[in-house]
């Protein structure tokens, strides 16, 4: 029997897990928590092998921070990442934190008991890439990785110079890049770029 | 001879009328302030700015200094350097009635074995005026980045927000339909199978408004219910004295500090029970955190966890003072506001 505790803020969800997995013999819900920093405090007596994490849980306490701590202290626990957000940094964090597998909570191609089969199987799950949403006249993968950078920092409420210092690159460098991405999305202003963003969710700055 | 005299009248006369063309001010000067050489421009601006021409070079400086404009203060920043401590160099800026503005330079220079001091006079008007407004511009700049940030900040919330919004005029639109049906199946007296449906509908409507509100607003998992729980999977009892926090800001962070200590006391104490002793105290909260774990005296290191915590509690103004001398206890003081 496999025991899971799974961390997800949204109370239907959290309902709508423990209802696929109890339709398991395999798998036992210990808990159903939605606040993430109470996950590693679950993880310590072994109780738990598989944690199903959400990234962002209730209090705006991060799933990723939590995943690293479990994976510090309890290697062998199995973490499963979740999101439903297109937020394009999640799966480069969430394998620097050590999770197994990652998983789409609304992109449909793996079903939940599926991925938590194989995971426990000792596979390592992961989409290709994250979810593609529009951002003003451009697909949010027409977008290179710097220049993400540069709009999460612009998110984040940082100058030119302070964004350049960031990236290791000169600020003329940064303003190439914003030039580029107001070219390819359309927008007129960095603010309306950020705000659409963040309204997409592509980009959450807290986490 | 008369021609060396005349060829040392004629040289100190091309000195004097070279010196006296260049637009600038200039006087040298021996060290105890007694003028060598000084142009008209030097003498002119003394006369402008102290009301008498150049008798003793230091005096005269001093005598500027104190008319000097208020933002050339030594040590300062302004854009103008004042004093460089390498060439022993200082220097400041006046302004003259008519808005001309000159900097004044003093510099030891060494003629042998003489020193002598060089005084000069710059006009800056312009470049003053420019950066003037440069700095009216960098303060524009950055009220409007501190209003661009506050913006963005914003952004993230009010999404949230407009979440939650869409959700209650959804439940309200839902509970405004059914309401006026309810109204006309009952003045109309429907029939039993048009009554099921009403009561299914609403029966929907009710079960969709709970789950709304357990998942955004109200939700039905408490901080301290959650927590009870995590801490009883790990076999350690967690008990509360006083009232929490009513504020969310405390409550987050006291709660943050009682995880750190529950990990602790369980992880390094074996502990079994975690007493949290809260007091409210007008502006701020204290509250003690201990466990009944092994004692132990050694000096408590400050590793990732406890250090984390205590940059978080500094960074929101609280404090978190650590006792060790009967188990490890945590105090924490945490404003209200």
């Amino acid at each position: 029997m496999i025991h899971v505790l799974i961390v997800e803020d949204s109370a239907i969800s959290r309902e709508i897990f423990e209802r696929t997995l109890s339709a398991s013999q395999d798998y036992v819900v210990i808990a159903a928590i939605e606040n993430a920093a109470n996950a590693e405090i679950a993880c310590m007596r072994g109780r738990i092998d598989l944690v199903l994490m959400d990234v962002c849980t209730a209090d705006d306490e991060s799933g990723l921070v939590a995943a690293a701590k479990i994976k510090k202290h309890c290697p062998q626990v199995k973490i499963i990442m979740m999101s439903s957000m297109p937020e394009h940094s999640f799966l480069q964090k969430a394998r620097g934190c050590g999770c197994d597998s990652f998983w789409y909570k609304e992109q449909g191609d793996i079903g939940l008991l599926e991925i938590c089969d194989r995971t426990m199987k000792g596979n390592f799950v992961w989409p290709d890439r994250t979810p593609v949403v529009q951002i003003g006249l451009a697909r949010s993968d027409e977008l290179t990785t710097r220049e993400l950078e540069v709009i999460r920092a612009l998110a984040q409420g940082y100058r030119y110079e302070e964004i350049a210092e960031q990236l290791y690159v000169s600020p003329n460098t940064v303003k190439y890049h914003v030039k580029n991405i107001l070219q390819k999305t359309g927008f007129r202003s960095t603010v309306q770029l950020v705000a659409d963003v963040v309204e997409k969710r592509l980009i959450l700055p807290r986490y | 001879m008369f021609d060396a005299i005349r060829r040392r009248l004629t040289l100190n006369h091309a000195i004097r009328e070279s010196i006296d063309t260049y637009p600038g001010g200039l006087c040298f000067a021996a060290s105890d302030g007694r003028p060598i050489l000084a142009n008209k421009k030097m003498n002119d601006l003394c006369a402008r700015l102290t009301g008498h021409t150049i008798t003793n070079a230091e005096r005269a400086w001093q005598e500027l200094r104190s008319v000097k404009l208020a933002d050339t203060s030594e040590g300062e920043q302004t854009g103008f350097s004042t004093v460089n401590p390498n060439t022993a160099q200082e220097s400041f800026l006046c302004s003259l009635t008519d808005g001309e503005v000159w900097q004044f330079r003093r510099q030891s220079l060494m003629l042998g074995r003489a020193p002598i001091i060089q005084y000069e006079a710059e006009d800056i008007t312009d470049l003053y005026r420019y950066r003037n407004r440069l700095r009216e511009n960098n303060a524009q700049a950055e009220g409007l980045h501190e209003r661009q940030r506050e913006l963005l900040h914003n952004i993230v919330q009010n999404n949230l927000d407009k979440e939650i919004l869409e959700a209650k005029i959804r439940i309200h639109d839902d509970f405004g339909r059914l309401l006026l049906m309810s109204r006309n199946t009952l003045a109309e007296r429907g029939t039993a199978p048009e009554m099921g449906k009403l009561f299914a509908a609403w029966e929907n409507v009710i079960c969709n408004m709970e789950n709304a509100a357990s998942t955004r607003v109200d939700s039905r998992t408490t901080p301290e219910k959650e927590l009870v729980q995590v801490a009883g999977m790990i076999g350690c009892q967690v008990r509360f004295n006083g009232r929490q926090p009513s504020e969310r800001k405390p409550l987050l962070l006291l709660y943050a500090a009682v995880r750190e200590a529950l990990t602790n006391a369980v992880r390094h104490a074996g502990a079994d029970c975690l007493t949290i002793d809260i007091r409210d105290e007008g502006n701020y909260y204290h509250a003690e955190i201990r466990n009944n774990g092994q004692k132990s005296r050694a000096p408590i290191q400050e590793g990732g966890g406890l250090g984390n915590l205590r940059r978080r509690l500094e960074q929101e103004g609280a404090q978190l003072q650590i006792d060790n001398s009967d188990g490890v206890t945590l105090i924490l003081t945490i404003p209200k506001e």
